[in-house]
């Protein structure tokens, strides 16, 4: 982008971003996790919560912001990007996503693997790391040799934290997003766009998600709330306060949780007790050989036939898509009402 | 019950000293109570709290066909569809781990062995593992892939080691154990790269390997127990060919052991029943070493007391096991079979004056 | 009258070399006899030969009039009762158990012993004079009362045969002549048949009315001691002065 031009644009998304985060500070949302703090210009901390008034926040791509520019990552690491980045790695198929949503798609050089990949203009960006089920393995030389200029790693183990040392000691610049809320999720669009010099984008995306997240949740204000067992394994259900639980719990649903806000292990006999209305199989379970489990059958879902199988990708994956992800948990959990499907954001812009 | 050396005694009546004879007779009484008790505990507790009353009238109600009770079906479920099959299914692989590891310790000559030394573990896990990375969906009669890839893998395993071993020139006992060994450490290998490969299934493989009761069903307790009653049974019936392998395999062919016959045919119950108890919790380890040698110091080494009494504590200690395993939070039960064996080896071992000679 | 044991041209050949030529051998009821020769001789196959474990590739084994080959192991353990050398025990068991095993071809597979196989242990125990024994762990005894526990097991089997194999190896002099004169006191006044591989010529020549020779394979000498160890063949066969065989005899 033109960086001349961008100037009088920027100023104008900062101002309308801070209307923005005064009247996302004045509703009465608590975010469940501490805001990620960006500091000086051009970027300004966005809404982090999905709130039900849209911003006002101008719908055109803005210009790259100036740099250098310094952010704190959600590790609290402050990282000085010193000049919009051109060659990118993306250790994180969600960031992969927003990447390409920012429209900065073509300035990748590498990136996770990703069994579900999107947008399929990934496809052309070689993967410099193998996820496999959770396994992850970067090649740290492949990165070196790519001459990265940043590299956006997962938080919470999602990227090893020898690697990201490992990067950080060889000089590579790393920034570290994690997201266990769709707060944290908005707050990470704001941070990579800022660091990739496409801050009026992610503050675009972000209000394009608040937006369709503002209106699944009204669609299905009115409803009663189902008992929601949502099986990302057998025996496992979604921790207290965790992101599956807030997404349930903003489709309409209760989520039921394990009872911890660290251990997700749900014993059988405790999800027979608590008599779930609506059963979920996240973990690609077929529903005839989950009914078929002991004591199975006593449950209101069962025997309504409310058990479906569900798609996990767009639910848990923290990027453009999650609000896509919402409607179809909302469809799932209220087939009885019509759950207005926003407009997806375009993969590449 | 006197069982004390008389010095001096050419005139003592030698079986007046018979070890075990009012012994054996507390050993099934105590087991047998144990076993009802633990089986009440176990049915009664678990991470749902149930009226105890409740618990009664459900398994009442379900053994006489009566309608006394006035649980809901979430809680007859519970109790009825959950835990008592656990209860079950500790038994009989408590049963069959003690079983087979007192057959392997008598036919291998060997303390030290329990079910798994022939490679039924490391055959068993590696099954279970590539049954978890597979990306196939397979239910069948309440087993996953993984469950029947484990018993595929525990019993080619043997099969295995029991052809590789009649290849060496060793004495065949001597030829098992290294063959065993061998192919232990070959197949261990598998699974570590199976492991090391298979990332958010790593969890689950660590489940099987450490064992547990979690997917108890009645389906697994129908397809188990038959096998392991019958194959504990037929080894039971054999007792006497065990008894003559006690000096080794040439004294027993002296004593009228048709070595040739026996050998395999214990070795393949042994491993039927570890093969079968593996597939439906898991490598569960400690009972299958403890217990034998246990119940042998009370009760002296005649396999036709071992055997049974084996059966019997090995049942009961993971009947307990499984219930310490749920109080605690729902830990692996060879956690607990480890807790409570190892100790109890280490004191086996203090006692044992004479080593194990070679 | 039948003979206890008869071999008959018995060859024995393992990887391309014989171990057992053409072994002939008659053993009467009530005799007592020594198997003699170097190590490598073959009196251990010999031994596997006439216990029907091992199969020889020519040859006849009678035991008791009856082709060993013919007879089910439970039989052949009936007719005769062998002392194999000293195993380790992997388990504690004590003396009573140990020589109770020896009644194992006549348990009944399902019900165990009985009052006669009691009866038959406590007889075997105090016939070796084991009753001081009584409740000890067999691994904790000294090797001299170890093997005469494992003589007390065989007595116990009440076979009419017995087949020894090298039971005085390891134990010291006392130890070993105690062993010789039970084992002689059992043929003489038992009437049991007695076969014993020995490497002390002493020993044979002063216990054992009859002794076999082997060398190589062959069975070069059957006879009387006198007549089986002369000069010569003490010096072909064992490569020693024959004067120290004469003088351990003498003293013995």
């Amino acid at each position: 982008m033109d960086a001349r031009l961008a100037a009088p644009r920027a100023r104008r998304a900062l101002v309308s971003l801070a209307l923005a985060v005064l009247v996302g500070a004045c509703s009465a949302t608590p975010a469940a996790t501490p805001l990620p703090s960006l500091t000086p210009l051009p970027s300004a901390a966005p809404t982090v919560i999905p709130s039900p008034a849209p911003t006002g926040a101008p719908t055109s791509t803005a210009a790259a912001a100036a740099f250098p520019v310094t952010v704190t990552d959600d590790a609290g690491t402050q990282v000085t990007i010193p000049a919009q980045p051109t060659r990118i790695v993306s250790l994180m198929p969600a960031v992969t996503e927003t990447l390409f949503a920012l429209g900065v798609g073509s300035d990748l050089v590498g990136k996770a693997q990703d069994i579900f990949l999107y947008p399929p203009q990934a496809s052309a960006v070689p993967d410099f790391e193998k996820f496999d089920n959770g396994a992850v393995a970067v090649d740290v030389e492949k990165i070196v040799a790519a001459r990265a200029d940043l590299v956006i790693a997962g938080g919470n183990y999602g990227t090893p934290a020898d690697t990201i040392q490992k990067l950080r000691d060889l000089g590579i610049r790393v920034i570290v997003v994690y997201a266990p809320t769709v707060a944290g999720v908005l707050a990470d669009n704001t941070l990579i766009g800022t660091a990739v010099g496409r801050p009026a984008a992610a503050a675009t995306m972000n209000a394009q998600m608040q937006a369709a997240f503002a209106a699944v949740q009204s669609a299905v204000a009115g409803s009663p709330t189902p008992k929601v067992y949502y099986e990302i394994g057998e025996g496992y259900a979604p921790a207290d306060q965790s992101f599956t639980a807030e997404m349930i719990a903003d489709a309409g649903g209760t989520p039921i949780t394990s009872g911890s806000t660290t251990d997700w292990s749900l014993p059988a006999e405790k999800l027979i007790k608590a008599n779930p209305d609506i059963i979920l199989l996240a973990d690609g379970t077929a529903v005839a050989d989950a009914i078929k489990r002991p004591g199975w059958s006593t449950m209101t879902a069962v025997k309504n036939h409310a058990v479906a199988v569900i798609d996990d990708t767009m639910i848990s994956r923290p990027g453009p898509r999650l609000f896509l992800g919402l409607e179809l948990l909302a469809a799932a959990i209220h087939p009885e009402v019509a759950i207005p499907q926003a407009s997806p954001i375009p993969a590449v812009p | 019950m006197s069982s004390v050396a008389t010095a001096g005694g050419a005139g003592a009546r030698p079986w007046a000293a018979v070890r075990g004879r009012g012994r054996r007779f507390w050993l099934v009484a105590g087991g047998t109570l144990a076993l009802v008790v633990g089986s009440i505990l176990g049915i009664a507790f678990g991470s749902v709290s149930v009226p105890f009353g409740d618990t009664v009238t459900i398994v009442a109600d379900k053994l006489l066909g009566t309608h006394i009770s006035s649980a809901d079906a979430a809680t007859q479920a519970i109790v009825w569809d959950l835990r008592v099959p656990r209860v079950l299914l500790a038994m009989t692989v408590g049963m069959a781990l003690a079983v087979a590891g007192a057959t392997f310790q008598g036919l291998l000559r060997n303390p030290l062995a329990d079910p798994y030394v022939l490679g039924t573990a490391s055959g068993a896990a590696l099954g279970a593992a590539i049954g978890l990375l597979i990306p196939v969906q397979l239910y069948v009669l309440g087993f996953g892939l993984a469950n029947v890839l484990a018993f595929i893998g525990a019993t080619v395993s043997i099969t295995v080691v029991y052809r590789l071993a009649r290849v060496t020139g060793l004495a065949p006992l001597t030829g098992l154990l290294l063959t065993g060994y061998a192919v232990a450490s070959l197949l261990a290998a598998g699974l570590t790269m199976a492991m090391y490969l298979s990332g958010a299934a790593l969890r689950q493989i660590f489940n099987y390997l450490l064992g547990s009761f979690e997917q108890a069903s009645w389906e697994r307790v129908a397809w188990s127990l038959p096998i392991v009653l019958a194959g504990s049974i037929l080894i039971a019936t054999r007792a006497r060919s065990l008894n003559g392998l006690l000096l080794g395999e040439q004294a027993a062919a002296h004593l009228g052991v048709n070595v040739e016959r026996e050998r395999p045919l214990l070795l393949g119950l042994a491993s039927l029943v570890t093969a079968a108890a593996v597939t439906v919790s898991g490598l569960i380890g400690f009972v299958g070493l403890v217990v034998p040698h246990i119940v042998r110091l009370l009760t002296g080494p005649n396999a036709r007391a071992v055997i049974p009494i084996s059966a019997l504590w090995g049942a009961v200690l993971l009947v307990y096991s499984d219930l310490a395993a749920r109080i605690v939070g729902d830990i692996p039960v060879g956690v607990v079979t480890a807790i409570i064996g190892a100790p109890f080896f280490l004191v086996l071992l203090r006692r044992a004056r004479t080593g194990y000679e070679l | 009258m039948t003979p206890a044991l008869w071999l008959d041209g018995v060859t024995v050949e393992a990887r391309g070399r014989a171990i057992l030529r053409d072994v002939s051998l008659r053993v009467e009821p009530g005799e007592r006899l020594a198997l003699i020769g170097p190590n490598g001789a073959g009196k251990s196959t010999l031994l596997r030969v006439i216990a029907g474990v091992l199969r020889p590739n020519a040859g006849r084994v009678e035991l008791g009039g009856d082709d060993v080959g013919d007879l089910d192991r439970s039989s052949v353990a009936r007719r005769l009762a062998v002392v194999p050398q000293q195993s380790a025990l992997p388990f504690s068991m004590r003396v009573e158990e140990v020589v109770a095993l020896g009644r194992l071809p006549h348990e009944d597979a399902l019900r165990g012993a009985r009052p006669v196989d009691r009866a038959a242990v406590a007889a075997a125990i105090d016939r070796v004079g084991l009753g001081g024994l009584l409740g000890r762990d067999a691994r904790e005894l000294s090797l001299g009362e170890r093997q005469l526990v494992l003589l007390a097991l065989a007595v116990a089997q009440g076979a009419p045969t017995l087949l020894l194999d090298e039971p005085t190896v390891h134990l010291d002099l006392r130890h070993q002549v105690e062993a010789m004169e039970l084992m002689r006191d059992l043929n003489e006044a038992d009437g049991t048949t007695l076969v014993a591989v020995l490497h002390d010529l002493a020993l044979a020549a002063h216990f054992f009315p009859r002794l076999v020779l082997l060398d190589h394979g062959r069975l070069v000498a059957d006879g009387t001691p006198a007549a089986v160890l002369t000069d010569e063949r003490i010096r072909d066969v064992f490569g020693v002065p024959p004067t120290l065989v004469r003088l351990a005899a003498a003293r013995g």
